[in-house]
């Protein structure tokens, strides 16, 4: 511990494990300089008493002034990387990672190489296009050793299963061992692929058998039902799309398009109160950033079935009111990529979501190398900046493409959404006219009965959202439409 | 709903987005893998299995050592054998790992030679002590593998030899064969190696069956066949796949053998090798389909490629080159391998030199760039100059691309235009920083637009605008505002609506900076146009009016001028506003119209508007409530003398009719007639008016409307002028009548006249004006139908022209079936007038021969009344018989007193003066039956003219026509009731409002106007009045003075059963002194209820 970094602290068991790593490459030494020995030396050391920024340090040292032709080349390069990852500079722990696994320069070291990176893609934001569409999606990785495998066998499968290669797909899945968890995930992924090609019985048929399974992944869990949900929901199987939206309803806070999926459903099953619960839930503070301006109109359309004329009206408008902004910059012909409440919306979907998450990610992680700058040293620290300035770039290029794209079709949206509205007002005007008659549907579910049992409170809505409840609220609004 | 139908057809893309979304979510979720795990040493490994394996020989050897005779001692010989090979492989490794980085060739073991030359003597020492070893083919393998791995060639070969020759089905012959060909094959006899190769894949299937195959197309290939070697290559492959999952022969020899045999992929080692021999035997066109087929893993088919695109290259295939580059580009993991393959695409596609697909080969490119860029072996210099390096090729390529599409034309045109596109976006995103990244924006504002995706390029244009200057800048956003406005309205636009919904937007956006610049004047006005329009497009119509009107008179005799001015009126057609059209119309017109030939086209569209202005206020007067016609008024009194004002009015008028306030209706007829006499619609009016009036029972307002309408010129004159007569026949007034039929008959020519003459005719006959008729009609008319002409010879008889009458009689008689009844009837009792005449004027019968011309005559005069009275004729029919009876009468008087001449004799004179009785006798029963038929009249058919009521008295008539009553004239200014308007509201909402119109009559009786009670009454019949209707219609012609008339009604309402009526019939019966049918009447019919009113009543109800 002699930088005394905030970051460095003891572990036994993974003492042992860095102790090991560096005896590979025990009694292997070629001639090279005493110095770079020992930097190799003190980053083993380091490594094993777990003083990451050391271990970065004098394993990048070592490397710096070690040929890449030498062993301990990379095994210096995997300590770099592993400290680096526990340090939470994930970004340029994962380019050392794919350098070793990549260039298999060292056979024995792409298996933790390979393992650095799964750890990395499955936790954090990562650089999707340079880990998995560079290298883990396609590269042929012959030595990854029984853990990492079955993430690449899935990865590559997945890939394959993109790009419509089905036979390598399911042989990349085949070779998945049964009993890791990719294993499901490649199940779901098949069970998907059938669905995406228009087989819809076959993959609804997979994916209820891989949710009849049980000990499933949380997230395949998740997903599945999903999935089945939206099915459902394009099957016009109303009862079934609300049970499944319910089973994944703790999803809701993070997945706000959940939430109008189920609405979605609620109103095409004739329950209105319950659409409209869940479009109020829409209104949390954490969501005001999406811009969702189906939204709207889905809530005039549920007032609408209700004979809720003026309140009708009002939701309708509100999408005017609440995408003022995007809509004003449209209207002034503003190119979408250039209005800032289209980029800020942009930023939460589609692919600039990605993009835009990946430079915040690299935004922090520079800021732990300045604020480690002294203890790296002015060499590791340049080369670390230079790593991460390249990446910011590199990050914001693709935002800005990404956005650039993204806007456009956010753009297209609400102005789609703006012509619903013009129809719905128009619908609403029409309905008027010939009275309080609902439209036509299936018949309308009564009012939520709200007295307490013994299984269940209810409370009244006073403007405060928990993100346990956004999937329970109901409207107890009047239906004025004559029997 | 749309949103619903929005979400639906999204299905399929949302759940190819959810493999992308699923995929990330999945990984995202993956459970934590254990920790680094650690090897231990692998030469430590190595020394402690040495350790175990001399563990095993020690105890092998003391086996042996006790077994001495024992069947299973072979055996133990054989495992210590192998023990010891055991040993020495683990020392050969230990020596490997200590020396690692140098050739293994240069490895000198000496312990691992002494310990496979033991191994070798103990085999030997099995195969000589134990011949009947039953695994001898075993030995010999293990013998001959050992001998091979110390370089005895000869003594390998000898064993192995051996083994194939003496040992056919073993296990171990298989991969016996396989070590001889590889022998011989390393040393270039290949014709030996082929031939142990071929025994290898002749036999059984087996585990190295593919492998043989593969070493057999090997041969082939160094012997320079590759036809050959392509089938062997394959056929490994498929070997492969379908190997046993267990050797058919012998399993435990395949397990063992398992060790032996090559560490080699045979199904990618096949693959990838027969890549030489494909791309010179075989199309580069199918080799994807071909290796993908043939590869059994992703791994196996990139590998192919990579040998592909080297082994394409060296051959300068650039087609061949392109489609393997863009495969493994495609699917290829980020490497130096796929910037070669960057490279090789920029150079193929200029050896090509064709650029149909280079977009897509840009974003491939671009793409691999991208993955690979991020990499950290790449130093900052290093990805810089790679970057520069590749944004020249693309950009290189993509500029080349665009030279080439100047020559291309058509859907092949945009259909590279729409491919490049693709590259110049990839372009544009992955070298946002490049030198040229600017001109190359503008070049993809090109591509964009020839593409079609003009929205798009409008977007690039701005984009580079915001980065230029000066003149540059104004191009560029000139450009911009044109894109713009192209993907609005230019055929060529292709792309989503809401790229059409946003144009119009990006235009205003760009018009406005670039009006900032100076522009020449076609600049200028199209800019100006152009962002005029836009807010046409996006429904801002007030917006537009103002600035494509100031556009049109800014730039007259322009042709945006000319689309400004259709525009402007347009708009204001669709915010329903004519009257803003109208006045930008005029203006339009008044002002000179920005280009002449529009004057025509604005024209009519004025007009058009105008009239249309007036219908929508004429709509909106028709309302709900009846109207009010106070804004349609005003308008039309706004616009007097206009034709404007004429259809405002004329409009009025209809909303008017329409709602029934007739009062409202005169007022605006006459407003329409007095402003507007030379309306086209006037007559029309008129008739309206007048019809309206003899509808609300105003004889003396439908008199001077008809007639005003028939003096406008209305195309049925001749009728109108008919009705005006009607009404004054109907009012009693028949010299008006005759009057206005006379003037109807003159005004017209030929068949025409007919029908004016012949109501003039009628009335006349029933006012008794024989003479008049006959100075008014001449006889010699072409215009005269067989009707009037019986009429006509009638009144001739009466005004004495008895001749004349005569032949028209014979016209008529004699027409054959053509004459009606009517005329038939004139015609007969003409003719019977005619003889009556005869016999009364016939001297005194002193001659027999007198006398029987007397009766000849009678007889004639009888059968022609009797003719007449048969034709239905009521008049005729009763006065025919009247005259019938008369003549009898006179006849039978006349026969009797014949004074017979005083020469006859007695007898004879007795006989005649009985033959005269007797036919004076039967005259007079004739004369009786006559008057008895014609009484008929009145009870069978309710005919009470005077005729039948002189037979009712029992006379025979002494008038020579038909007799009719003659009704009074109307009173002057009669005026009518007044506080009817209700009653008349109610009749023109309902005309069938039978209480109304009996009201209104009786109103009308009391106010002592039995002429339009009458009518009332009349029409109250026909709209399915009753007995009391009837009733009251009999008192009114009563005091009219039409008592056969009066008579008809009340029998008519008598037979209803109203006991008014029946009084009423019996007491003008008494007023008429017919006491007797008085009486008879009341006995006729019975009884009948109270509710009507009778004759002298002075409270009508």
């Amino acid at each position: 511990m002699s930088c005394g970094s905030p970051l460095e602290h003891r572990s036994r068991s993974s003492s042992i494990a860095w102790f090991a790593i560096a005896a590979l490459g025990a009694g292997c030494g070629g001639a090279s300089t005493q110095a770079r020995e020992a930097s190799f030396g003190a980053a083993v050391e380091a490594a094993a008493d777990e003083s990451w920024v050391s271990a970065a340090r004098d394993a990048y040292r070592f490397a710096s002034a070690t040929s890449a032709e030498q062993e301990q080349y990379d095994r210096a390069l995997l300590i770099l990387a592993r400290s680096l990852e526990r340090m939470g500079l994930t970004y340029a722990a994962s380019l050392w990672y794919l350098d070793i696994a990549h260039s298999r320069r060292n056979v024995e070291l792409v298996a933790p190489a390979t393992e650095g990176l799964e750890r990395i893609v499955e936790k954090t934001d990562y650089d999707r296009l340079t880990l998995e569409e560079g290298f883990l999606a396609r590269a042929e990785v012959s030595d990854a050793g029984p853990k990492a495998t079955p993430f690449l066998s899935y990865q590559q499968g997945l890939d394959s299963l993109k790009r419509g290669l089905t036979k390598w797909a399911d042989k990349q899945f085949a070779a998945i061992p049964s009993d890791s968890p990719y294993a499901k995930r490649a199940q779901f992924a098949q069970a998907v692929a059938k669905i995406a090609d228009g087989d819809l019985s076959e993959g609804r048929r997979e994916l209820r058998a891989l949710l009849d399974k049980g000990s499933l992944p949380t997230d395949v869990k998740e997903e599945a039902s999903i999935a089945l949900a939206r099915l459902a929901l394009e099957r016009k199987k109303y009862r079934e799309a609300i049970r499944r939206y319910q089973s994944v309803g703790h999803l809701t806070a993070r997945r706000p398009e959940l939430l109008l999926e189920a609405a979605w459903a609620y109103y095409y099953s004739g329950d209105s109160r319950r659409a409209l619960g869940s479009l109020i839930a829409l209104d949390a503070p954490a969501y005001g950033r999406i811009i969702a301006p189906e939204r709207y109109l889905l809530e005039a359309l549920s007032l609408r079935r209700l004979c809720q004329f003026e309140p009708a009206r009002v939701a309708a408008t509100r999408l005017k009111v609440r995408y003022r902004d995007a809509l004003s910059d449209l209207h002034q012909g503003t190119p979408p990529h250039q209005s800032e409440a289209l980029l800020e919306a942009s930023r939460r979907r589609g692919e600039a979501r990605d993009s835009a998450r990946l430079y915040r990610m690299l935004q922090r992680e520079r800021e732990i190398v300045e604020d480690n700058a002294r203890a790296f040293g002015d060499e590791f620290n340049k080369e670390l900046l230079r790593i991460y300035d390249t990446g910011l770039a590199e990050a914001r290029r693709r935002e800005t493409a990404d956005l650039r794209r993204e806007s456009r079709l956010l753009a297209q949206e609400l102005v789609r959404a703006e012509d619903g509205v013009r129809l719905v007002l128009h619908d609403l005007s029409v309905g008027l006219l010939r009275g309080r008659e609902r439209p036509l549907g299936p018949p309308e579910a009564g009012a939520v009965n709200l007295s307490a049992s013994a299984d269940r409170v209810s409370y009244q809505f006073i403007g405060e959202f928990w993100t346990d409840e956004l999937d329970d609220l109901v409207v107890t609004i009047e239906d004025r439409c004559l029997k | 709903m749309p949103q619903v139908g929005a979400r639906q057809e999204a299905g399929k893309a949302r759940w190819c987005l959810a493999i992308v979304l699923m995929a990330g979510s999945v990984v995202a979720g993956c459970t934590k893998p254990s920790g680094v795990a650690s090897d231990p040493s692998e030469v430590e490994l190595l020394r402690i299995q040495i350790t175990k394996v001399r563990h095993a020989i020690d105890e092998t050897r003391r086996a042996i050592a006790t077994s001495s005779g024992a069947p299973y001692l072979p055996r133990l010989h054989v495992r210590l054998a192998e023990l010891t090979s055991e040993e020495a492989k683990y020392h050969y490794r230990i020596a490997v790992e200590r020396q690692r980085g140098a050739s293994q060739d240069a490895l000198h073991v000496p312990q691992v030679k002494l310990l496979k030359e033991q191994a070798i003597g103990m085999y030997q020492q099995v195969l000589s002590r134990y011949p009947e070893f039953d695994r001898t083919d075993r030995v010999l393998f293990y013998m001959a593998y050992e001998h091979r791995e110390l370089g005895e060639y000869d003594k390998m070969t000898a064993a192995l030899e051996k083994l194939a020759r003496e040992h056919l089905t073993s296990g171990f012959r298989p991969q016996a064969l396989l070590l001889l060909g590889d022998y011989h094959f390393d040393r270039s006899e290949l014709s030996e190696a082929k031939g142990y190769y071929e025994d290898a894949v002749s036999g059984p299937h087996s585990r190295i069956t593919g492998l043989a195959h593969y070493k057999l197309a090997w041969v082939w290939v160094n012997q320079g066949q590759c036809e050959p070697a392509l089938k062997q290559f394959e056929k490994a492959v498929r070997a492969v796949e379908e190997e046993p999952s267990r050797d058919s022969a012998q399993d435990s020899d395949a397990a063992e053998l398992a060790e032996f045999q090559q560490d080699i992929d045979v199904r990618r080692a096949a693959v990838v090798d027969l890549v030489y021999c494909y791309t010179d035997r075989r199309s580069a066109v199918r080799a994807l389909e071909y290796f993908q087929d043939l590869s059994y893993d992703r791994a196996t088919y990139i590998a192919a490629l990579e040998r592909l695109a080297r082994r394409y290259g060296n051959s300068e295939n650039a087609a061949g080159v392109l489609r393997v580059v863009r495969e493994l580009l495609r699917l290829g993991p980020a490497s130096q391998e796929r910037m070669e393959n960057v490279r090789q695409m920029h150079t193929s596609i200029r050896a090509q030199g064709k650029y149909e697909r280079v977009g897509s080969d840009v974003a491939l490119m671009t793409d691999a760039y991208v993955r690979y860029s991020s990499r950290v072996e790449l130093d900052e210099s290093e990805r810089a100059r790679l970057g520069g390096e590749f944004e020249v090729y693309v950009r290189d390529l993509l500029t080349r691309g665009q030279d080439r599409l100047r020559k291309a034309s058509g859907p092949k045109m945009v259909e590279a235009a729409t491919d490049l596109s693709v590259g110049y976006a990839a372009y544009l995103d992955a070298f946002p920083s490049a030198e040229k990244h600017l001109a190359m924006t503008l070049n993809a504002a090109d591509i964009f637009a020839d593409a079609g995706e003009l929205y798009q390029a409008g977007q690039y244009s701005l984009s580079a605008a915001s980065g230029l200057e000066g003149e540059k800048k104004r191009d560029a956003l000139y450009d911009a505002v044109v894109r713009f406005q192209d993907s609005i309205h230019g055929k060529a636009a292709r792309g989503a609506y809401a790229d059409r919904y946003l144009a119009p937007s990006a235009l205003r956006y760009a018009a406005v900076r670039l009006l900032r610049f100076p522009l020449n004047k076609q600049q200028r006005l199209r800019v100006r146009f152009a962002l005029a329009e836009s807010y046409y497009d996006q429904g801002d119509y007030r917006e537009a009016i103002d600035r494509l009107t100031a556009v049109s008179y800014e730039f007259p005799k322009s042709t945006e001028a000319q689309a400004a001015v259709r525009l402007v009126l347009d708009s204001y057609n669709t915010l329903n506003d004519p009257l803003g059209l109208v006045h930008a119309g005029r203006r339009f017109l008044a002002d000179g119209t920005p280009t002449p030939g529009l004057r025509s086209e604005i024209q009519p569209i004025v007009v058009a508007a105008e009239q249309r202005m007036v219908d929508e206020i004429s709509l909106a007067a028709a309302g709900d409530d009846g109207g009010d016609l106070t804004r349609l008024l005003a308008f039309a009194r706004q616009n007097k003398s206009t034709p404007l004002g004429e259809r405002a009015l004329l409009n009025a008028f209809v909303a008017a009719r329409a709602t029934g306030d007739s009062e409202r209706m005169f007022l605006i007829g006459e407003e329409i007639a007095k402003n507007y006499p030379n309306s086209e619609q006037i007559a029309g009016i008129l008739l309206s008016l007048g019809q309206m009036a003899v509808a609300r029972f105003d004889p003396d307002r439908a008199q001077v409307f008809l007639r005003r309408a028939a003096a406008s010129g209305h195309s049925q004159r001749n009728q109108l002028l008919i009705a005006v007569g009607d009404l004054y026949d109907a009012t009693g007034d028949w010299e008006k009548a005759r009057d206005v039929y006379l003037e109807a008959a003159k005004a017209e020519q030929g068949g025409a006249r007919a029908a004016p003459l012949e109501k003039l005719s009628r009335l006349l006959e029933r006012r008794g004006k024989y003479q008049e008729l006959v100075r008014l009609i001449d006889e010699g008319d072409s215009a005269l139908s067989l009707d009037l002409v019986a009429t006509l010879a009638v009144a001739k008889i009466a005004s004495g022209e008895t001749e004349q009458a005569e032949t028209l009689l014979q016209q008529v008689l004699g027409s054959q079936g053509r004459a009606s009844p009517e005329a038939l009837a004139r015609a007969h009792y003409g003719m019977g007038e005619l003889m009556y005449r005869t016999a009364d004027q016939y001297p005194e019968l002193s001659s027999p021969e007198f006398v029987e011309e007397y009766v000849a005559i009678v007889d004639i005069a009888q059968q022609s009344y009797v003719s007449a009275a048969r034709q239905g004729d009521p008049e005729y029919r009763a006065t025919a018989l009247a005259r019938l009876a008369r003549l009898s009468e006179l006849s039978a008087r006349k026969l009797r007193t014949v004074r017979l001449p005083s020469e006859i004799d007695g007898a004879t004179r007795a006989a005649l003066r009985k033959a005269l009785a007797t036919r004076a006798k039967r005259l007079d029963q004739t004369a009786k039956e006559a008057l008895a038929t014609c009484r008929k009249q009145a009870w069978a058919a309710y005919v009470f003219v005077p005729a039948v009521r002189k037979c009712m008295a029992g006379q025979s008539v002494d008038f020579t026509f038909p007799n009719y009553d003659q009704p009074k004239v109307r009173r002057a200014n009669a005026g009518g009731p007044s506080g009817v308007d209700a009653l008349r509201a109610r009749i023109a909402q309902n005309p069938e409002d039978r209480d109304a119109l009996r009201d209104l009559g009786i109103r009308y009786l009391k106010s002592g106007d039995p002429h339009v009670a009458k009518m009332i009454f009349e029409a109250a019949h026909e709209r399915g009045g009753g007995p009391r209707e009837l009733n009251l219609l009999g008192i009114a012609h009563h005091r009219i003075g039409d008592n056969a008339a009066a008579m008809r009604a009340f029998a008519r309402a008598a037979k209803g059963r109203l006991e008014a009526a029946r009084q009423n019939l019996a007491k003008v019966l008494r007023q008429l002194s017919l006491q007797k049918s008085a009486e008879r009447a009341l006995a006729k019919f019975p009884r009948g209820r109270s509710g009507g009113d009778l004759l002298d009543s002075s409270d009508l109800r």
